[in-house]
């Protein structure tokens, strides 16, 4: 994970943006961030959270 | 001065000092009479018989029996003088010294309580006897004969309640001593003095509570009165009447009103959905359980792959993690209790966490004022050393296609489980570079830079350690004491009800 983020750092020139939406199983962090760097995208949780959801985080009242 | 009752506690905790080792050194002495007496008695004929009453009391000499009743009489009797003239000063008698008159009869009051100790032996001895006689006329084995010993010393007074004789007869020769100096000192009143706790008798609570003086004849009769019997842990004092209402006796004393003991409900939960988390509500503390069930329920629990709680009241979880579900439980307590600000609904651990974080944080050295150099390498120090306590790495395989099978990388997680939700509390105390920085368990820094996610955080990860029956609670305690101490403060309100 440590390398992963590592790399990630390196290629995109900013860190994940971690929110916690995965804090409680590392396994799927470390797919999502995997998958993220080989598609070239910068990993950002939030834009993985719906529009409500995205809403609902905003405002404070959707914790993980 | 010191006050009577100065006298009576210090009196008492030597007294307590004493009678625990004394309990000890008489098992050991006992357990040697045994084996001795078994030797030298078992096989006896008889003939021998006559000769018995030597051959007891040799074993009790060998086993150190007399030691240990001459060590009680001579060296913890005689600790009782200071106390008993001190006790008279503090009556306002001024002249309370032992005479040489006095010396004679302290010396015959001790060998009374010798004797019992040596009579309370002897009926022993006769009991062993009376065994031996049965045996030795039925022509018994020498193993009947010392399995028949063994019982009966076994189930001998002395061997049973040693400490309750040690403890009376240091009681009773207390309050003869000062019964022998109250007939010389001059007119006053008694007092009874001592604690009045759980274990005080009904009729000495009496006393306690009514606090009056007593004349001699009062006092006389309340002394003999059988509810008083073995072990009593109080005494009656004499003082002049001027002494005895300065210090506010002959006025009752309310018995301190005893906090109605907290019955928890414990009752299993049944949070619906045919039971299926269950498993993990129920799998949780007395305590935690008790939280549970003075709170309401969610309205809505979702089984999904990853964990949240939204203000809908809405739970989620993976089914298969206890801790992740309580994690979710938590917030959705610390939500419910927090109450509302201007029609906004808020939590608790705003209001109550979030001090204590910092001071928590001060204490780890991983928050620090201002930008100084020792500061930072303190607080990067501390995050390595708690990295190297609870990191572990794992290996992550890929799960299809062509390379399935194949390593792919490594995850960071914790060497134990619930090491997670300490690793969580860590992350969010540095705003989340546990995590992001250190590659360590946590929500990470895009999460924690909003003020209201730390305190929240915290709450739920407190709730899932302290609720959890694994018993990791007592190591948060060391590692966030401020954290620990406000939470089980907070948990403490929900089971007395307050904020239903």
């Amino acid at each position: 994970m440590e390398n992963l983020i590592k790399k990630h750092n390196e290629i995109f020139g900013i860190e994940p943006n971690f929110i916690g939406m995965f804090w409680q199983d590392p396994e799927k962090e470390f797919n999502s961030l995997f998958d993220a760097i080989e598609k070239g995208i910068p990993y950002d949780e939030y834009q993985l959270l719906t529009e409500e959801e995205k809403e609902l985080f905003d405002n404070g009242e959707l914790l993980f | 001065m010191p006050t009577l009752d100065t006298i009576y506690n210090k009196e008492q905790d030597r007294i307590d000092g004493f009678i625990k080792q004394f309990d000890g050194e008489a098992e050991e002495v006992f357990k040697r009479v045994q084996r001795i007496a078994q030797a030298q008695l078992a096989g006896i004929s008889t003939d021998d018989i006559l000769n018995y009453e030597f051959a007891w009391r040799d074993s009790l000499k060998q086993a150190g029996y007399y030691d240990l009743v001459n060590d009680l009489i001579d060296k913890q009797f005689d600790q009782m003088y200071q106390g008993t003239v001190n006790s008279f000063t503090a009556g306002g008698f001024d002249k309370a010294m032992f005479t040489a008159d006095d010396a004679v009869k302290i010396q015959m009051l001790k060998n009374m309580k010798r004797n019992q100790f040596i009579r309370l032996a002897d009926d022993i001895g006769l009991s062993v006897k009376r065994e031996l006689y049965k045996y030795a006329i039925s022509d018994a084995s020498l193993v009947d004969m010392t399995k028949g010993i063994a019982q009966t010393l076994e189930g001998s007074n002395l061997a049973k309640y040693s400490k309750t004789y040690a403890l009376t007869a240091i009681g009773e020769f207390q309050q003869e001593l000062i019964d022998l100096r109250a007939k010389d000192v001059g007119d006053g009143v008694w007092v009874y003095v001592g604690v009045n706790d759980g274990a005080t008798r009904q009729f000495c609570s009496n006393l306690l509570v009514k606090n009056e003086t007593y004349t001699d004849e009062e006092k006389n009769e309340l002394e003999g009165n059988p509810k008083r019997a073995y072990n009593c842990r109080h005494r009656f004092y004499k003082m002049k009447d001027e002494e005895a209402e300065a210090s506010g006796y002959g006025k009752r004393i309310e018995p301190v009103k005893k906090t109605p003991k907290v019955v928890l409900d414990t009752a299993d939960i049944d949070l619906g959905y045919k039971g299926k988390w269950n498993g993990h509500i129920n799998g949780t503390t007395d305590k935690a359980k008790a939280v549970i069930n003075k709170l309401s329920k969610p309205d809505n629990i979702k089984t999904g792959s990853g964990g949240f709680y939204s203000n809908s009241k809405t739970v989620q979880s993976p089914l298969n993690s206890k801790r992740t579900f309580l994690h979710e439980y938590g917030h959705f307590i610390d939500h419910q209790i927090g109450g509302s600000k201007q029609g906004i609904s808020i939590y608790l651990s705003e209001k109550r966490l979030a001090k204590a974080a910092l001071k928590d944080g001060e204490k780890l050295g991983l928050v620090y004022e201002g930008f100084n150099k020792e500061g930072a390498t303190k607080r990067i120090s501390k995050m390595k050393e708690l990295k190297k306590n609870w990191f572990k790495k794992e290996d992550v395989f890929y799960t299809r296609g062509r390379r399935k099978g194949q390593r792919k990388g490594t995850k960071s997680t914790t060497q134990e489980e619930y090491q997670k939700g300490l690793s969580d509390i860590v992350d969010s105390i540095t705003k989340g570079a546990f995590k992001t920085d250190y590659s360590m368990f946590g929500h990470g820094r895009g999460y924690y830079q909003r003020g209201s996610a730390q305190p929240r955080e915290n709450f739920a990860n407190l709730f899932s350690l302290w609720g959890d029956d694994a018993g990791h609670w007592e190591e948060a305690k060391e590692l966030f004491p401020s954290l620990t101490k406000e939470f089980d403060s907070i948990m403490g309100e929900v089971i007395d009800g307050k904020f239903n």
